[in-house]
């Protein structure tokens, strides 16, 4: 399969080196690119010219998942909350093995586990921009 | 407890969970096996014995030409360990166990640089080479070498 032609979903997800299963098609990813901006700037005489701006506050990786509510995800979902801005998070695509990797990472949501049936908890990882 | 420093030919890329950052190990601390992990030990023991007594022609062969050589019986190292390993029957056997050592709930032998033990997707990351060759040392050093010295002098 190329890179081209195959739409990115078949990933691993590895939290402090261990390797965690996810809920199929939950992943979101903000990978810290940033917002930019550009604006018109007036050099008179009917003359604008652009200037570009970006927002470095947008600067910062952003990621969102499921996990479902096993004892495991419970666990370290816990050790994940009190490890603030020292986990190290790993994204790997099985299909060609390249990587997107956050360092200095934290959960930042407010984590609310579903225990029920198919229960499910929705995290999110906040850290430096994605390498 | 002793502690033996494994230098790696191709470094690992690991979570430093001191730092919060991706960095290389460039070598792992490998530590003595406690009695939680006999079990693994222990079949791994067992399972290097059979096959070496199953390849004592070799042996013995191979012993002889390096006594005729230097003159005196030659040192039991991680290289030869790892060739009596390789060349075992039930080699396969001795990898699980040695995984299974590694990666010990309760123990774990294999520590990372920042001191956290080794997790099965690092120890899948490692290349065949290092694992092999760190299989023979820790082998050697913390379950059949000093048996096998003493008995050379038998």
């Amino acid at each position: 399969m190329s890179d081209s032609n195959t739409i990115i979903s078949d990933l691993t997800l590895v939290v402090n080196n261990i390797a965690f299963a996810i809920v199929p098609n939950s992943m979101k990813a903000d990978l810290g690119l940033g917002e930019q901006e550009v604006v018109a700037a007036t050099a008179g005489g009917g003359r604008t010219t652009a200037v570009y701006s970006f927002d470095a506050k947008s600067m910062i990786s952003h990621y969102k998942m499921e996990l479902y509510c096993t004892q495991l995800s419970v666990d370290v979902i816990r050790t994940w909350k009190s490890l603030a801005n020292t986990l190290a998070i790993k994204l790997i695509n099985n299909n060609n093995g390249k990587t997107l990797t956050i360092n200095n990472a934290a959960i930042t949501n407010l984590v609310e586990f579903e225990f029920a049936a198919s229960g499910k908890v929705s995290i999110e990882f906040k850290g430096d921009r994605t390498v | 407890m002793k502690e033996i420093e494994f230098k790696l030919e191709t470094p690992i890329n690991y979570a430093d969970q001191n730092a919060g950052c991706h960095v290389d190990a460039l070598h792992l601390t490998l530590c003595a096996p406690t009695v939680s992990m006999i079990k693994q030990t222990s079949i791994i023991k067992n399972i290097f014995f059979k096959g070496m007594n199953q390849n004592k022609s070799e042996i013995t062969e191979k012993e002889s030409e390096e006594i005729k050589r230097s003159g005196q019986i030659p040192e039991i190292n991680a290289e030869m360990i790892e060739y009596l390993v390789s060349s075992n029957p039930n080699l396969d056997a001795i990898i699980n166990a040695f995984k299974e050592l590694c990666v010990a709930v309760k123990g774990g032998v294999v520590k990372m640089p920042d001191g956290s033990k080794i997790t099965p997707y690092l120890l899948d990351e490692m290349s065949t080479t290092d694992f092999e060759k760190m299989m023979g040392v820790y082998i050697q050093n913390f379950i059949v070498g000093s048996l096998l010295n003493r008995m050379k002098t038998l």
